[in-house]
């Protein structure tokens, strides 16, 4: 390891330190640590803002084209215009000149929402409404994972169940009675209270949502988890080319 | 009278004080010996000044002029009924009194009282208006619209207007006829008053001639033309004044009072009842029960009675007898009586009458209002900067991280304990190794790094698995990213994978660097590779020198679309991320499988793309224990199963301890149903 990589290693390690003295409370260590690297990336993303986007973007054609080269209709689109649409959407830095950037800004908002709904509604609302009309003959083949027989029919009737409660666990329109209950409940065994139907369906989405998140906690403490053995791993290596490169 | 209070300041005094001891202001007026309630000895003290109205009227006399006939005598009885009422009980009847004179028991009653009162004439602002109107009436020559003069005594004016010219209101203020009074001794005896109808015609101001000339007849005809005949109630008053009916019951309205009031006589409002001017505040609701049957109860709501203000409020005005009002001591009414003192009035602090209402509250009410008190009070108060408390070490908190340290860094310092991997694998880790197995060598892979710096340990690892595998394969690599700290990202992992596998940068795998714009951008670059993406990062040396970009490297040499890449793998820890490659360039990949490298917390909701009849995710690779059996599947060993014992303790203390927090949870539970 070279004595940049060294040097750099210890660093990474100090500030892990620092970031785990959360431990004891909020305090300055922490705090430094997070202003460190709130700073470091937000400068390193304006640099790779620059580098990747701006300039050869914006700055380079201009200085290509040149001139001569800007008056021709094709640099007007590609050249002019967008410095044009920079220009004024840097106008609303100041709130007297804000509205003459609206122009930009009503673009990007536009074409951005545009993109996003037509994508929403062909990549996610269609094929996943398809995909909770699964057939439940024990002939069919998953695509993907291959199960078939009655393991496809359990999957397919989860699927199915689980759809259509959870849709109507977030169904707000039932009144409410005087007491504020939905309905009256079915029976009351031993204190234990059987809902009605609705309740009962409601109860089983309610159970699929616990479960959902459940596993998505679950995942999340894996991730976080895995994380910490990857710091610790570095801290490890760390102090072992460290003490070995003193000594 | 205990104390008296100052006019200024308002603070007590002793009753016998004359300055304030407090401000020192006068609480007596300067020019009188105080309130006129004493003998007649010390009435006679009083200063010619105090009645000018006697002194201007013993004037006149001195210059002899001839009294009318119509103010002759007053007769008995002739006076307002209020004003006989207001006179002191004590004095005597001034019967043979002259009309202009001073009333007697306005000069106190003494003989020559009036004369007593000439010793220094009338002021000298009374004086200049005297002869200006003197002048003014030669110079009109109208004695009959004169009728100022007539109040002032002068020899100019024809009728002495003192009261011949007051023209009873019939029905109103009409005195009744009484029978006459005895003369006072001191007095010669003079002719009776006549009637003064033929002279009040004259005396009457023309203005007032002319308003109620019309409908009103002068003198007492018109009074007993006006009364109303007896049982009927009027219908309209006499001057046109309205009937209250509202006010007054109806029954006994027109009827005569029980005593049997002569014709004529004045009808007097209650509230100018002799009882009401002269009796104390306790005889009120005596004399007043009479009336009451004739009035109307009156009727409160509820909200206004209680918005009543009752400890302000005087319902009876206390009206003072002669002798116990103040003596004007200032300004043009110096010297008069029972002048409405504006001094306690203006300077006399009083309670406000809002702040003295007692209202209904209720307690709802009373708590609100408690309330909002003492949120005021709190704004109001400075809170004290209190001394930084030193942090409390919370048990439950250092004993979940103490365990959770511990077992992590135990297998990462010794190596043990050690956990075998695991030889069951997720279903979709073999069709996604048999994907990357089959994949053309000729296109390149196209890498996405769309994580953040906090997930590299995981991800990386997990990454790294299929990466490594695409090398082993010899498939050309490009990275990009939609984040910009993904750039440094991607070339952390390159560089470590591509020593191994003899991977040249620039030849067989290239960074395009960031793509900015987000759902946008990502469909722009399905769209458009090359106009998304202009230049590259981490270029080698002697291409940035030759000013090629990425698109200019074999690597991506032959793409001109997002399915001519033979793979797109989006490496990311969020579903956004995973949706966004999912929705907006799956459509323009064609056959172009997309593979996901998932953070365990993204995977339930980027599965149901993978899991649907038309899959917009073609793989995933989810997790450190896919990732080690992807590596196990590989037969190498890299970052997952270098991490996996360490993994294992650390999941085996966490479900330990969740374990335990449920257990408490439900003994808790239990302990709290024992309870109820």
């Amino acid at each position: 390891m070279t004595t940049p990589e060294l040097i750099a290693s210890f660093l990474g390690a100090i500030i892990t330190l620092m970031v785990l003295s959360y431990l004891f409370a909020d305090n300055p260590l922490f705090r430094l640590a997070i202003h460190i690297f709130i700073g470091s990336a937000s400068g390193y993303a304006g640099a790779i803002a620059w580098h990747n986007v701006l300039r050869p973007g914006l700055v380079d054609p201009l200085f290509a084209a040149g001139l001569r080269g800007i008056t021709q209709p094709s640099a007007l689109v590609t050249v002019v215009l967008p410095w044009i649409l920079v220009l004024v959407l840097l106008l609303k830095l100041s709130p007297r000149t804000a509205r003459y950037g609206t122009l930009s800004m009503a673009l990007l908002v536009g074409v951005g929402a545009a993109v996003a709904v037509g994508g929403a509604v062909s990549g996610t609302l269609v094929p996943q409404t398809l995909a909770s009309m699964e057939s439940l003959s024990p002939a069919s083949v998953a695509p993907q994972t291959g199960e078939t027989g009655l393991e496809r029919m359990i999957n397919v009737s989860l699927v199915l169940l689980g759809t259509i409660t959870t849709l109507l666990y977030f169904r707000f329109g039932q009144r409410q009675s005087l007491t504020g209950e939905g309905e009256t409940p079915l029976a009351v065994i031993s204190g234990v209270t059987i809902p009605g139907p609705a309740g009962l369906i409601r109860a089983v989405g309610k159970a699929f949502i616990a479960v959902t998140f459940g596993v998505m906690y679950a995942g999340a403490l894996s991730a976080a988890l895995v994380v910490l053995v990857e710091r610790l791993q570095f801290l490890r290596d760390t102090l072992s080319n460290l003490f070995g490169a003193l000594g | 009278m205990s104390e008296q209070r100052c006019p200024m300041c308002s603070r007590p005094n002793p009753p016998d004080a004359r300055e304030c001891r407090h401000c020192g202001a006068r609480l007596t007026p300067l020019d009188l010996g105080g309130p006129a309630s004493g003998s007649g000895s010390q009435r006679q003290q009083t200063p010619p000044e105090q009645d000018w109205l006697a002194r201007i009227r013993a004037e006149s006399e001195a210059a002899g002029e001839p009294e009318p006939e119509s103010a002759a005598e007053p007769v008995a009885g002739e006076l307002p009924s209020w004003l006989e009422e207001i006179k002191p009980e004590g004095s005597p009847p001034e019967a043979g009194e002259e009309a202009g004179r001073v009333p007697a028991f306005k000069a106190d009653g003494e003989p020559g009282g009036t004369k007593a009162a000439d010793e220094s004439g009338p002021p000298e602002w009374l004086r200049r208006i005297r002869a200006r109107e003197e002048e003014r009436a030669q110079d009109s020559g109208e004695d009959g619209q004169d009728w100022l003069s007539g109040l002032r005594g002068s020899p100019g004016a024809e009728p002495e207007l003192e009261e011949g010219s007051y023209s009873p209101r019939p029905g109103r203020d009409m005195a009744a006829p009484k029978p006459a009074a005895p003369e006072s001794p001191d007095r010669p005896p003079e002719r009776p008053r006549e009637r003064p109808a033929a002279v009040s015609q004259e005396a009457i101001p023309s203005w007032l001639r002319q308003a109620g000339g019309q409908d009103a007849p002068p003198g007492p005809d018109r009074s007993a033309e006006q009364l109303p005949p007896s049982g009927s109630p009027p219908a309209t008053p006499p001057f046109g004044l309205p009937h209250v009916q509202a006010l007054i019951g109806e029954e006994g309205a027109g009827e005569a009072p029980p005593g049997g009031k002569p014709e004529g006589e004045v009808d007097l409002p209650d509230w100018m009842d002799a009882a009401s001017l002269e009796g104390p505040a306790e005889a009120l609701p005596a004399a007043g029960e009479g009336e009451d049957s004739r009035l109307a109860p009156a009727t409160l709501p509820s909200w206004l009675e209680a918005m009543r203000p009752v400890e302000t409020f005087r319902p009876v005005v206390q009206i003072q007898t002669e002798d116990d009002q103040a003596v004007e001591s200032a300004g043009p009414l110096a010297g008069l009586r029972g002048v409405l003192i504006a001094e306690p009035l203006v300077a006399m602090p009083r309670t406000a009458t809002v702040g003295s209402m007692q209202l209904a509250v209720s307690e709802r009410q009373y708590a609100q209002a408690e309330l909002l008190h003492r949120m005021v009070e709190d704004e109001e108060r400075e809170v004290q900067a209190s001394r930084r408390a030193r942090p409390q070490l919370n048990f439950i908190r250092w004993a979940v991280a103490g365990v959770l340290l511990f077992a992590t860094a135990l297998p990462v310092l010794s190596g043990s304990p050690r956990f075998s991997l695991p030889s069951l694998e997720p279903r979709e880790l073999g069709s996604l190794f048999t994907l990357i197995d089959t994949l053309p060598a000729e296109r390149p892979a196209l890498l996405v790094f769309d994580y953040e710096p906090g997930y590299s340990g995981e991800l990386d690892a997990v990454g790294e698995a299929l990466i490594e595998q695409i090398m082993v394969r010899g498939i050309p690599i490009a990275t990009m990213t939609t984040r910009p700290t993904g750039s440094p990202l991607a070339m952390r992992v390159i560089d470590r994978l591509a020593p191994l596998h003899d991977y040249v940068p620039g030849e067989e795998v290239v960074h395009m660097g960031y793509l900015s714009g987000g759902a946008t951008a990502v469909q722009l670059f399905s769209l458009r590779p090359r106009e998304a993406i202009l230049q590259g990062f981490d270029l080698p040396q002697d291409m940035q020198e030759a000013g090629t970009t990425a698109w200019d490297t074999p690597v991506l040499r032959g793409v001109a679309a997002l399915s001519d890449f033979s793979l797109v793998t989006v490496i990311t820890a969020g579903t956004e991320t995973a949706r966004v490659w999912a929705e907006q360039a799956k459509n323009y990949m064609g056959q172009t499988p997309l593979v996901m490298v998932l953070s365990a917390g993204a995977e339930p909701m980027v599965r149901p793309y993978y899991e649907a009849r038309e899959p917009r995710v073609n793989g995933i690779l989810t997790g450190l224990p896919a990732a080690t059996a992807y590596e196990r599947r590989m037969g190498r060993e890299g970052l997952a199963a270098q991490r996996w014992n360490a993994f294992g303790t650390a999941m085996l203390a966490s479900e330990v301890i969740l374990a335990a927090g449920v257990a408490y949870g439900l003994v808790q539970w239990w302990m709290a149903r024992q309870e109820r």
